[in-house]
């Protein structure tokens, strides 16, 4: 056990307060100072303003557009149809018939536009599109061909992805129309992004596309 | 030396254990004599530090401690009107000390004094988590170690993410100091844990109520102080190395510590911390939850010097972690999180183990610098100062944008700046306490898509709080305590609103006050009735969010003219303590204005990824009300039972419906067996935890009903040996022992999974 002498230093406010201060200043220069003005704001890189719908009649050939878009990305303006800014949008189709669809799906918050169809084309086997989720189902007999429940219609998927299992991606599809609809149908698109979860089903993942076109077949 | 004691002792608190073993059979005396100044030496306590313990002083001004054995005690003289002193005293024979009250600087020889500590403390009751819940839960993090003590729930987010919530307030509404400055970090989301090293930090209390005279704003419900362990005062270079492993998630976690000191002209100590852990995906009992793996490393440096005048210690950290998020609770719109909702197991696939995961991710750095000062003028007087510098790095990635895995989708920094300067005085014309002034100042960028605003943020404060006797009962000294402060804060944030840079600035000014009186009773008990105000002013994000929250499929507006939130907080705390019975129970009751929430504005965001519901900040008055109670009763000599009762009750005046997310009512007992040797101890121990479903909800809010009511049971052993000065303990824990499927309330995980299944934990921890 030893004894605890009393110090003899001589210490003095001020010095207790210089080397504080001085510390104060070692420590602040050596962090560096950020500019608290941020940048304009980025956007979204995958983020899809405007869905275009491109249907061919594959027996005139006679193509229709159809498009819903939001040019200034969430929040602002509220997305509308077509180009002169409808409630909704009927996509009116003949019975008995076939048709092609060419989804296409543009980023326009950026500079040039960006097209996102084609990058959910390269990242297949990350992206899948589905017609009205809830209420179709897969025909046994035919591959990869869905039976819209509401409506008297067959989607059969186009394209395929790269992985094992060449699963649907669904960015061109043919529809064809069985018969007359007594009103006015909905169809729901649904583009959901699966990376590393893609089985098919819709359930895995998030939704990066969600649009509801009413349908008539006439 | 303190913590080769502290294992064995830790092990034993609460309870006197009386070996049989020949050699305990010392006593140690300390004789109190009075200084003019100093009213009456038999108020002075004793506590031993490591074990709890605590010792009066009889009416002749003796304390004596019975039946110890040889070795070396941490000892902490308290009395009403001094400074508490620490000291050290090696026992190898029974010993009679003498020392003089208001000197216990100069106290006789054989008495080493190893700190001031300087009160950091109000009169309001500070709950301090035992060493053996510490060392049993931090591989798990801060909140589930705070989360031991009565009124503490943890609102988890995932393995790694949990937040403390204290009497169901969290988020800004709870303060955290570490090494007594506050922690700064990105802590506004969900998702976002405090990030601290949980090894590192092992000394916490928890302060419940309403505390901003003392800390400034956002001590609303309350404050967390962590402390790394004092540093050692004498003894050779020794340090402690510990292993753990956590069975749900194949998680290997280790810290090691290494401390030495030296003697010139005063004392010189140091240590050196490092810790890390290393964890894979977990698992619900009947699935894997994927993508759920959480690593981390971090170390730190520390170094005192004083002598009996002046001293001066510094302290730097760095804590790194990266962790997955669970991928099926990372949802792009409200679909998705409805349909996930909807389903009764994850709709993701669930992987198969692995240590690796993917986005959504998070990387987080934190560092963290200190310095602080102390000089004593003179007997009564000393000054403190301390300066912390902190700099946080978030990086958070998510599944949903290309090349997720290099590059963020958003990222931040916040820097905080903090001074204070704090004069504290002992006994003095009747008076004891302390005035200060703090200085804080943060600013928080973020990059790439992000809601939450920029900001530069200063925030000054002036206060005083100082204590009396006001009367004198047969069983102590009653005291007053009264403090008051102001503070003036500035706030400008930077952003887009329409493509145009807005620089919005707000200035708030508040003062806060409160008063208390601590009563001794019967029981070596002491009843506080306490009345504090507190209050935070409206955070960057409250007024200027205004954009998505990725991740929780919601579209978020602040509200720029929001007020600061206030709060009153009443209470009523009483303690007691016999040989056999240790009892602490809190009453209390919040009284907010200006309370601040966000409610579903039942507006939708239209996008073409579908509608977001809308979120916006609004404020009402509500109360938050309820009780805490904890009891410790020894059946028998080595049995000892422990229950702990926690009650909350949260309602919105205006809207006359409960608040949503208070935590349920949840009652918690277990029953230990401990039997120590001379050289070796064990200890057995069995509980289980019962949490009610939470019927008191608001109509509206919630994507999901309420979980059920659960009951999980644990077990715990632990074994500890000592030779010459090391000492080696191995533990065993069983988390969930049956297994059971379940869903907490307060869990963000309910919506999506089950929460952890069993848990088979083990610890090994060496003293040398």
């Amino acid at each position: 056990m030893k004894t605890k002498p009393l110090t003899t230093m001589k210490f003095s406010v001020l010095h207790f307060f210089s080397c504080s201060f001085l510390l104060v200043i070692i420590l602040g220069s050596s962090c560096k100072k950020e500019d608290p003005k941020p940048n304009p704001p980025s956007n979204d890189e995958e983020y899809i303003t405007s869905c275009h719908l491109v249907l061919t009649d594959s027996a005139r050939g006679i193509s229709k557009t159809y498009t819903y878009t939001d040019p200034d990305g969430i929040g602002g303006k509220v997305p509308y149809y077509g180009g002169i800014q409808q409630s909704d949008s009927v996509l009116v189709l003949s019975e008995q018939s076939t048709y092609h669809l060419n989804l296409i799906l543009l980023n326009q918050l950026q500079v040039p536009v960006d097209t996102i169809s084609k990058e959910v084309t390269s990242e297949g086997d990350a992206h899948m599109v589905f017609f009205n989720p809830e209420a179709s189902q897969w025909i046994a007999t035919h591959p990869h061909v869905l039976s819209l429940q509401s409506i008297p219609l067959w989607i059969r998927y186009n394209d395929y992805d790269n992985s094992a299992s060449k699963l649907p991606i669904g960015l061109r599809t043919t529809w064809y129309t069985k018969s007359k609809t007594s009103g006015t149908g909905a169809i729901k698109i649904v583009l959901k992004h699966q990376p590393g979860v893609k089985n098919g089903l819709y359930a895995p993942g998030e939704t990066d596309l969600e649009v509801v076109f009413k349908c008539v077949i006439l | 030396m303190l913590l080769r004691l502290s294992l064995i002792l830790a092990i034993i608190i609460f309870i006197y254990t009386k070996p049989s073993a020949q050699n305990c059979n010392l006593s140690y005396t300390l004789a109190l004599s009075e200084h003019d100044e100093i009213a009456d030496a038999s108020y002075a306590q004793l506590k031993d530090v490591l074990s709890g313990n605590v010792y009066t002083c009889d009416a002749q001004g003796y304390i004596v401690l019975q039946a110890l054995c040889p070795g070396t005690y941490t000892f902490l003289l308290h009395h009403y009107a001094c400074r508490d002193t620490v000291f050290m005293v090696h026992l190898t024979m029974s010993k009679v000390q003498t020392l003089q009250l208001s000197h216990y600087l100069h106290m006789l020889h054989d008495v080493h004094v190893t700190a001031n500590r300087t009160e950091h403390n109000t009169l309001l009751f500070t709950h301090t988590l035992s060493a053996s819940d510490v060392y049993r839960h931090q591989a798990s993090g801060i909140a589930a170690v705070l989360a031991q003590a009565p009124g503490i729930s943890e609102v988890k987010n995932g393995p790694g993410i949990s937040k403390v919530m204290i009497h169901g307030m969290q988020g800004y509404r709870v303060l955290m100091l570490q090494e007594g400055m506050r922690f700064e970090s990105q802590a506004w989301g969900n998702d976002h844990a405090p990030e601290m090293d949980a090894f590192l930090m092992t000394q916490i209390e928890v302060v419940k109520g309403a505390a901003s005279v003392r800390y400034g704003s956002d001590a609303i419900g309350g404050v967390v102080l962590l402390r790394s362990p004092q540093l050692p005062d004498t003894g050779q270079i020794h340090g402690s190395a510990q292993l753990q492993y956590i069975g749900n998630g194949r998680m290997p976690a280790g810290a090691m510590q290494i401390q030495g000191h030296a003697d010139a002209k005063g004392h010189i100590a140091w240590r050196l911390h490092t810790s890390g852990k290393y964890g894979g995906t977990v698992s619900a009992p009947l699935y894997a939850i994927s993508n759920t793996g959480q690593h981390e490393g971090n170390m730190a440096l520390q170094s005192a010097y004083h002598n009996t005048r002046w001293g001066t210690e510094i302290f730097v950290s760095r804590y790194n972690s990266a962790l997955g998020l669970f991928s099926g609770s990372h949802l792009a719109t409200m679909a998705d999180l409805k349909a996930a909702i909807a389903s009764s197991v994850p709709l993701q696939p669930s992987n198969a183990f692995s240590y690796q995961f993917e986005a959504p991710s998070q990387d987080v750095q934190h560092d963290f610098i200190k310095n602080a000062w102390h000089w004593h003028i003179n007997d009564t007087w000393q000054l403190n100062t301390s300066l912390a510098l902190q700099n946080n790095l978030r990086a958070e990635f998510d599944s949903h944008t290309r090349s997720s895995a290099l590059k963020p989708a958003a990222s931040y920094r916040l820097q905080g700046y903090q001074h204070e300067v704090v004069i504290e005085h002992q006994q003095w014309h009747g008076v004891k306490g302390q005035m200060g002034i703090q200085y804080a100042a943060q600013q928080n960028n973020a990059w790439g898509s992000s809601y939450m605003p920029n900001y530069i943020q200063h925030n000054g404060g002036l206060f005083a709080l100082e204590r009396m006797l006001v009367f004198k009962t047969a069983y102590g000294p009653a005291l007053l305590e009264i403090g008051s402060r102001l503070d003036y804060r500035t706030l400008q944030t930077f952003f887009y609103k329409s493509n145009s840079l807005q620089e919005p600035f707000h200035t708030f000014l508040q003062n806060t006050a409160q008063i208390g009186l601590q009563i001794p009773t019967r029981l070596n008990g002491r009843l506080l009735c306490y009345i504090g105000s507190a209050w935070r002013p409206p955070s960057a994000l409250e007024l200027y969010a205004n954009g998505l929250h990725h991740g929780v499929g919601a579209y978020e507006i602040g509200n720029s003219v929001l007020n600061s939130e206030k709060v009153i907080n009443f209470q009523i705390h009483w303690t007691a303590e016999t040989d056999r019975f240790h009892w602490e129970s809190q009453m209390y009751y919040n009284g907010f204005l200006n309370y601040i929430y966000l409610y579903p504005s039942q507006k939708f965001a239209l996008t073409l990824r579908g509608a977001y519901p809308i979120f916006e900040y609004a404020q009402t008055q509500a109360a938050i009300y309820g009780i805490d109670v904890l009891q410790r009763f020894k059946i028998h000599r080595t049995i000892l039972n422990t229950t702990q009762i926690t009650f909350v009750r949260g309602q919105d005046i205006r809207k006359h419906e409960p608040l949503i997310y208070m935590p349920a009512d949840c009652i918690k007992s277990d029953i230990q067996w401990l039997k120590a040797y001379s050289h070796a101890s064990v200890l057995m121990a069995c509980g289980a935890q019962w949490v009610n479903r939470q019927w008191r909800l608001p109509a509206t809010g919630d994507f999901a009903p309420a979980p059920q009511a659960y009951t999980i049971c644990y077990v715990n052993t632990e074994y500890t040996f000592s030779w010459a000065s090391k000492r080696l303990s191995c533990g065993m824990q069983i988390q969930n022992l049956f297994n059971k499927t379940y869903r907490s309330y307060l869990d963000r995980f309910r919506y999506f999974t089950d929460a952890l299944g069993r848990s088979v934990n083990m610890q090994l921890r060496l003293h040398f």
